[in-house]
């Protein structure tokens, strides 16, 4: 009891120590954390922002403004703020953020990959350059950003068909989320079987005992053999050898098993934690899209 | 049947489920270093395929950079040479010395083209040197990416269950890529 007592605790000061490396805000269309623009501007850019996401040819664009980057370069910033706002649709990543640093005058364009076909470093640099930096040097930010949106839609309105790259990457993150989508179908399907065939022994009498045990390997086995042909060999020699080696194992060394617990634990709180921090926000706007750190910085002075 | 029996039974099961989660949970975890390897392998190559272009166009202006135009082009043909795999800690140290060697040449171009207005100014410089500035930047992200998913397939081998499956299977520990930071920072000239 005393050892739970003291793993929360250690868990509760190890959660607060993970969060506390970049505070990211929430999470919105037009986050204002500098307070910069009226509700009346606001709007306006939300409106832009909305039809730029309804666009055929559009982005899951979000703008993020702020006094001063809390902590080392507005690149890590951005990076990281997109990536926890999860911008743009998985597998598409076409999420688009733009940090605007006023009191640091700096600003970053955050480009999901697969825009960067259509929206290269070059195009959205120049977008930086021509559309927002002089709006912004004027001191009108709602012009700014209404302008940057617009600009960011015509380009994109006007490019033709999305080039190679941004498709083979866009499918080779499908792929990767097929992938193990089929590898969670195999270890499921092994689950199914296994829990059937426990059932069934216990329900039967005794000597059908080692037959059931026997099929339970084998269609546990052949089944995960579909799925991943490597985790019907180790089911196989999981379901023999395991049992000794854990034994030992754990007699040997009685701190690893308390990890392993701790980590069961700290997976669980730290899902949860998430899953709560997203349903609060505005979800319908925040897909599941990726930034691999392309795009453009500049600065407004 | 008799208690002991489905003691044993269940124990077996259980066994089995944790064994075979934990070696799902090291191939994923292996598989995503092999993926974060491969995009920071392409962003070195992106940066490689920027250069000829870029200096085509430094040429055009600053004929008189001969010097570093030749230094560039010869740390790329270097870098690009070396056959890099993540499981032999040598390839990987030569792969980061020659990309430090091109980052600094890179580096020192991008500060003595500062001394040329009109090259400045040419809109095809301004979109490479974006393009320079954007690909340095996912390589960063790139390599970051690469050790936080080395990091956890490190700790997971480590760690129970994972500790005794990985013997079975074979699964060693990965090296991290640091590259020099202070080769691949440009330094910031202002005139």
């Amino acid at each position: 009891m005393r050892h739970l007592l003291a793993a929360l605790l250690l868990l509760l000061l190890l959660s607060t120590a993970v969060h506390a490396e970049i505070a990211v805000p929430p999470p919105g269309l037009v986050v204002d954390q500098a307070g910069v623009l009226s509700a009346a501007d606001r709007q306006d850019v939300e409106t832009a922002l909305r039809s730029l996401r309804e666009a055929e040819h559009g982005a899951a664009m979000a703008i993020l403004v702020i006094d001063h980057v809390p902590d080392g370069d507005i690149e890590t910033y951005a990076l990281t703020v997109g990536r926890a706002w999860k911008l743009g649709r998985a597998g598409v990543n076409d999420g688009l953020l733009l940090v605007h640093a006023i009191k640091d005058k700096r600003y970053r364009f955050e480009v999901g990959p697969g825009l960067q076909g259509d929206l290269p470093d070059g195009a959205i640099g120049d977008i930086g350059r021509e559309a927002f930096v002089p709006k912004v040097k004027a001191g009108d930010l709602r012009g700014a950003y209404v302008d940057t949106v617009a600009a960011i839609a015509a380009r994109l309105k006007a490019a033709t068909p999305t080039p190679a790259t941004a498709d083979t990457q866009a499918a080779s993150a499908m792929d990767a989320q097929a992938a193990s989508a089929a590898g969670d179908d195999g270890f499921t399907a092994f689950l199914v079987v296994a829990g059937v065939i426990v059932v069934l022994s216990i329900l039967l009498r005794r000597r059908y005992l080692h037959s059931g045990l026997a099929a339970a390997a084998v269609s546990a086995g052949t089944l995960t053999f579909y799925a991943e042909p490597l985790a019907a060999i180790a089911t196989f020699a999981v379901v023999g050898g395991l049992a000794g080696m854990v034994v030992t194992f754990l007699a040997r060394n009685p701190g690893v098993f308390f990890d392993f617990l701790f980590n069961i634990v700290l997976s669980s709180s730290s899902s949860s934690s998430s899953s709560s921090g997203s349903s609060s926000s505005d979800s319908s706007s925040f897909g599941g899209g990726d930034f691999d750190g392309g795009g453009a910085s500049g600065s407004t002075d | 049947m008799s208690t002991k029996n489905i003691v044993v039974l269940a124990v077996l099961a259980v066994l089995a489920l944790i064994g075979l989660s934990s070696y799902n949970g090291l191939v994923g975890a292996d598989e995503k270093v092999n993926a974060a390897w491969g995009q920071v392998q392409t962003q070195y190559q992106r940066r490689a395929d920027l250069i000829p272009s870029l200096v085509e166009t430094v040429k055009g202006y600053a004929a008189h950079e001969r010097g570093t135009l030749e230094a560039v082009l010869a740390a790329r043909a270097k870098a690009t040479q070396v056959n890099v795999s993540t499981t032999d800690p040598k390839s990987l140290e030569q792969f980061k010395a020659t990309q430090g060697e091109l980052s600094a040449t890179l580096a020192r171009l991008m500060a003595v083209v500062e001394a040329y207005p009109n090259l400045k100014a040419d809109g095809n410089f301004r979109h490479l040197q974006d393009e320079l500035a954007g690909t340095e930047n996912r390589i960063a992200v790139a390599r970051r990416d690469f050790n936080d998913s080395v990091r956890a397939y490190n700790t997971s081998i480590r760690s129970f269950p994972g500790v005794m499956m990985a013997g079975m299977i074979g699964l060693q520990r990965r090296s991290f890529f640091e590259a020099d930071e202070a080769a691949a920072k440009a330094p910031s000239v202002k005139f």
